[in-house]
């Protein structure tokens, strides 16, 4: 909504900038967009000084003037009769143009040439004013641009008005919110029309079939006007709301709109069919053409509003361009009417046709407004078309609506606020908005009738709030103590997700943050279960949710190896979900990705490129720092990606997968480069982790270490061989730590060899070398009878 | 050549290979340990004749001067070299393993928590998916209100939405039936916005509510401003306009002093030295009746915040869409 600065002075008197008349209405809660001077440019319009004006010689009405412009001293001829030595005035100089386009040129007035013109403030479009010159104060320089030293002719305040607010979509709602928090009285204008016709009932009548969906349909008759163009004062304020003039009665029926908020229409009486009004249901399937040419095909819940044969305006929303007003009209029918707000918000978002009148209608208009509306709208027709105005309103209007009582106990008050507003006060603040306040003694209660331009106001809370408005929020204590109730969670939801973030961080990954809305493409990953579509997509790259992090993670990789960065350690912790016949699951995951070399910043190295295991060692570290370790963990071979895959169960549960994500799949994501990556199920791994840590108590004896080498056939699997020699050590066995795997010469062909070192350890006591050569001997012998391994000497 | 002048021979082609301290070691045990081959010639002596032995002994001695002398020239030599090796050049750079970040919307988010459980509220999370009910009606939001526009949010079918703000999480935890609450709720959210700087369809929020006993506006104004002094500085006042949502009334947009220009007014508030950070207001009576909570018993505040806004103007980060496209080179300085 865009309010005129001055037009706001038709209702109050204030010595307010528009910055400072921003800065009260956003107190109050109309929140400001912008505030922005509204006018003409001005352009090349400068400060003169008459230094000397004196009669034409050849004309007694003209004068001849001497300005100085600062720079250079200038001969005017002028015509106003105000014009004196001395002033300051705003000139213009040949060859430039004024604001309304004309261009000002050197020509001889009466035999002496005139080298511009001394404007008046209607020639600047400042001022309606055009009798005489434009006098500025006698202090400002010769020379000056006018535009710097005077104001703006207007201001245009854009305000951001919210839902529950129509009554402020109008000069005369805002004024009254000013007036409000200023506590200064709002100065609402008599409206005075003179009804010289004969009664409005002889010449028309309305019938309203639909009261519910209109409960109230008021009517004048004028007959007679003249259509023509509206007048400065007019098309300038139509201008500051930012609307465009079209004729003296639609620019009326506008500014009866913008000043008193009540949507108004205007029809060509003699283009009624039968000259008269019915309010009925469109029938389906019913076309009707709008004003704005376009043919709407209607249904049998929308309202119209018919002359005698056929509709003539889409209720609340637009006219029809069968009894729009033309040069040619004549008379007018002035409709001023309070539809359903729910029906005329179906009406207008089934039609995708959304007004000024209908956006008012839609919130709630004040039914009781209809005829003031009315009578302001005749006022200014006749005074600016002309006209004769019937006498009386045609008035359908079967059951008045009534504003509510609420009760409102100013205990409450104290107790939403937390702070004691008087009862006298808080009638006072209500009393500002509109309302009728009666203050009940005994029961320390207090009876409120808001207006019936307030919608809002239906309950005790709606005037709580008011009154906290009106008090000002910042007059509301603040609490300087919090009481907090003791329940504090043993677990916090954000707890375990924080836990894995800070980890991965600490291995090396970065923490991306990837769309939840991807493309049918995106989402199909092998392994990945259906993802659910979005009814409404903005588009198909962002119909479908996201049924794990995978994507996302490649779309990432994409763009940074793309742009020079291809050492890639990242991971994302969010929500997934899945589409299913049994409805749709969503659950958060954890998906990290490897790509480029290991050893990225360790500069003077040559580049190592990671590799499954490094991937798979990421893994590990991150599952035993959440207390998921060997032996509940297994690791099962899968079909997924590259065939180089891994699934992680607990028992029957899976838990997550690792894999170099295939060729195919990277490709697809424009990733060309080997990508390894793991993903898991945050509830999963939470429900798999053990709450609690136990101490497990290490020896404080010496170890004996001992280094095996054994030959094996190259593919002997060694994760198994491992823990099958961590079985035949016996129970001093503590650690066993692979640390080669060679293959070459001296393993031979198809062989390869395997390093462990092994250390012996007991809790109790020293272990002699014999107890650790036995135990040595064990394995190397399990090694030859069960994997036909032979020690590597 | 007789076996000493062969064995001097090899100890010299085996002296040149030594690099270092280990290997001139490993050098001395093979010739002069306890079982090196000049100290096996001496164990041989005992079987000569005692004519042929004085001379031979003093042979064999010659040649264990020799290899000694020999071993600590070479000794010598290798710590000369140690110490006249070239310096480090000390400007070269560090080695620096790869280090993680986290993302700024988690640290963000990870400072907005923290503050609010310093104050005593509980993090609460919720599905993203939503119903109609929990997003929309149980918040108090009209049939007809514009926000439930397919133009304005994402719908699954006619009854499931993507959440388009994180107050669905207070329905659900209030239904618990458990009160006192003191909860916050971060978490996505999703609302049909053409991405451009200042818009993405998926943003996070952080909601919060405290509902109990006699909870007041003057507590929800103290609460706020402890936790954006917390955020923002010590100096940081706070400014509450009213508003409307429909899931609070008193409703208040929370504005607090620029922290670019200390309130002087500059670009980015423009000129207004505020800068709005969300909504805020009491609990409307019908949401807490709706689930069941008599509101002349019990009270309470909600409050909304929006992290990318926190982030983009904390970081001075101009444009929402760097969150999303995780370019390294803006996840690295953070
Ligand atoms: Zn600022």
């Amino acid at each position: 909504m865009r309010i005129s600065y001055l037009w706001l002075k038709d209702f109050l008197n204030f010595q307010l900038s528009p910055f400072q008349v921003a800065d009260i209405v956003t107190m109050a809660g109309l929140e400001v967009e912008g505030v922005a001077p509204v006018g003409p440019e001005l352009e090349g319009i400068v400060v003169g000084h008459v230094l000397e004006a004196r009669k034409h010689p050849n004309a007694d009405k003209l004068s001849l003037c001497r300005v100085d412009l600062g720079d250079k001293t200038l001969e005017v001829v002028c015509g106003a009769p105000n014009v004196a030595t001395g002033q300051k005035v705003a000139v213009i100089e040949a060859g430039t143009t004024l604001p309304d386009g004309r261009l000002i040129e050197a020509r001889p007035v009466r035999g002496v040439v005139s080298h511009g013109m001394i404007c008046s403030g209607r020639e600047l479009m400042l001022s309606e004013d055009a009798e005489g010159i434009l006098v500025l104060d006698p202090s400002l320089t010769p020379g000056a641009l006018l535009r710097d030293v005077i104001g703006p002719r207007d201001w245009s305040l854009d305000l951001e008005i919210t839902l529950n607010r129509p009554d402020c979509l109008s000069h005369q709602g805002v004024a009254r919110e000013i007036a409000a928090a200023l506590r200064v009285p709002l100065k609402l204008q008599k409206t005075v029309v003179d009804e010289s016709g004969p009664p409005v009932d002889a010449l028309t009548s309305i019938e309203v079939r639909e009261p519910e969906l209109c409960p109230r349909y008021s009517a004048r008759l004028i007959r007679g006007v003249k259509i023509g163009p509206s007048p400065d004062w007019m098309r300038w304020r139509l201008e500051a709301a930012g609307l465009r003039s079209i004729n003296n009665v639609v620019d009326v029926t506008n500014y009866v709109l913008l000043e008193m908020g009540h949507p108004m229409h205007a029809f060509d009486f003699q283009r009624l069919e039968g000259r008269r009004i019915v309010v009925r249901r469109a029938e389906t399937g019913e076309k009707f053409t709008t004003l704005d040419g376009q043919e709407r095909i209607l249904d049998d819940r929308m309202l119209l509003i018919c002359d005698a044969q056929r509709g003539v305006a889409l209720a609340g929303v637009m006219g029809g361009s069968n009894s729009e007003i033309t040069e040619e009209t004549t008379d007018l029918l002035l409709e001023s009417a309070y539809f359903d707000p729910i029906n005329t918000r179906r009406t207008s978002r089934l039609l995708g046709l959304s007004t000024d009148s209908s956006k008012r209608f839609e919130r709630g208009a004040d039914p009781n407004a209809t005829v003031r509306a009315l009578d302001r709208a005749a006022e200014l027709i006749l005074q600016l078309a002309g006209g004769e105005v019937a006498q009386g309103v045609a008035d359908v209007y079967p059951r008045a609506i009534e504003p509510p009582r609420i009760d409102l106990r100013p205990a409450r008050v104290q107790e939403i606020l937390g702070l004691k507003v008087p009862k006298v006060e808080i009638s006072d603040h209500l009393v500002r908005l509109g309302c009728q306040v009666a203050i009940n003694e005994p029961a320390h209660s207090l009876t409120v009738r808001p207006p019936t331009w307030r919608p809002d106001l239906e309950r005790e809370i709606d005037l709580i709030e008011e009154v906290a408005r009106l008090h000002g929020y910042d007059h509301i204590p603040t609490a300087e103590q919090a009481r907090s109730p003791l329940n504090v969670p043993h677990v916090a939801a954000d707890a375990f997700p924080e836990r894995l973030a800070d980890l991965l961080t600490r291995e090396g990954f970065t923490q991306v943050y990837t769309s939840s809305l991807l493309s049918a493409r995106e989402v199909e990953i092998p392994g990945y279960p259906a993802a659910a579509r979005i009814k409404n997509p903005a588009s198909e790259d962002t119909a479908y949710l996201r049924n794990g992090l995978l994507p996302g993670l490649l779309k990432v990789a994409a763009y940074n190896l793309h742009r020079g960065q291809p050492d890639l350690a990242l991971f994302e912790i969010g929500r997934v979900f899945a589409a299913g016949d049994d409805g749709l699951r969503e659950w958060d995951a954890l998906t990290g990705l490897l790509a480029g070399a290991r050893n990225a910043g360790l500069w003077d190295q040559p580049e190592q490129a990671v590799d499954f295991l490094d991937l798979k060692g990421h893994v590990q570290t991150m599952l035993s720092e959440i207390l998921l370790d060997k032996p509940e963990l297994f690791y099962y071979h899968i079909e997924h990606g590259t065939g180089d895959a891994l699934e992680v169960r607990r028992g029957e549960r899976s838990l997550g997968w690792l894999e170099q994500v295939h060729p195919a799949v990277a490709a697809r994501f424009e990733v060309d480069v080997p990508v390894f990556a793991f993903e898991f199920s945050l509830p999963e791994l939470a429900e798999a982790s053990p709450g609690r840590l136990v101490y497990r108590p290490f020896s404080k004896f010496p170890s004996l270490q001992r280094d095996l080498a054994f030959v094996l056939p190259e593919e002997a699997a060694v994760g198994p061989l491992l823990e099958e020699i961590r079985s035949a050590g016996g129970p001093h066995l503590a650690g066993t730590e692979l640390f080669d795997v060679y293959r070459g010469v001296q393993a031979g062909p198809g062989m390869k060899s395997i390093a462990v070192r092994l250390a012996f350890q007991s809790p109790e006591r020293t272990l002699t070398d014999a107890e650790a050569d036995a135990a040595v001997e064990a394995i190397v012998t399990m090694m030859a009878q069960a994997h036909g391994a032979r020690l590597r000497s | 050549m007789s076996d000493l002048d062969e064995l001097c021979l090899l100890f010299d082609s085996e002296l040149e290979k030594v690099e270092d301290g280990r290997a001139l070691d490993d050098l001395r045990v093979r010739f002069l340990g306890k079982k090196g081959l000049l100290t096996q010639k001496f164990k041989e002596l005992g079987a000569l004749s005692p004519a042929d032995k004085p001379a031979r002994g003093a042979e064999l001695n010659r040649v264990k001067e020799r290899l000694q002398e020999a071993l600590a020239q070479r000794q010598q030599a290798l710590e000369a070299g140690r110490l006249s090796q070239p310096t480090l050049d000390l400007t070269l750079p560090g080695r620096r393993p790869r280090l993680g970040r986290r993302h700024p919307l988690a640290q963000v988010e990870a400072r907005v928590r923290s503050i609010f459980r310093s104050m005593g509220f509980v993090v609460e999370t919720g599905p993203e998916v939503e119903t109609a009910y929990y997003n929309f009606t149980a918040l108090n939001t009209p049939e007809w209100h514009p926000a439930r526009d397919e133009a304005d949010t994402f719908y699954l079918d006619a009854e499931r939405l993507l959440r388009t703000e994180t107050s669905p999480v207070q329905i659900r935890v209030l239904e618990r039936g458990r009160l006192p609450v003191r909860m916050i709720a971060p978490g996505r959210v999703y609302r049909k916005d053409k991405p451009d700087p200042s818009h993405f369809p998926v943003f996070h929020q952080v909601e919060g509510l405290y509902v109990d006993h006699g909870v007041t506006f003057a507590d929800l104004k103290g609460t706020l401003l402890a936790f954006y002094r917390s955020l923002f500085g010590e100096e940081t006042a706070i400014r509450f306009r009213p508003h409307f949502f429909p899931f609070t009334e008193p409703s208040a947009e929370v504005d607090v002093t620029c922290f670019l220009c200390q309130g002087e007014g500059c670009r980015v508030c423009k000129q207004s030295g505020w800068l709005e950070m969300g909504g805020s207001g009491m609990v409307d009576p019908n949401v807490l009746s709706g689930v069941g909570i008599d509101p002349e018993e019990w009270s309470g505040y909600a409050f909304g915040l929006g992290i990318e806004r926190i982030a983009m103007l904390w970081y001075g980060v101009d444009d929402i869409r760097l969150f999303w496209e995780n370019d390294l080179r803006f996840l690295k300085q953070f």
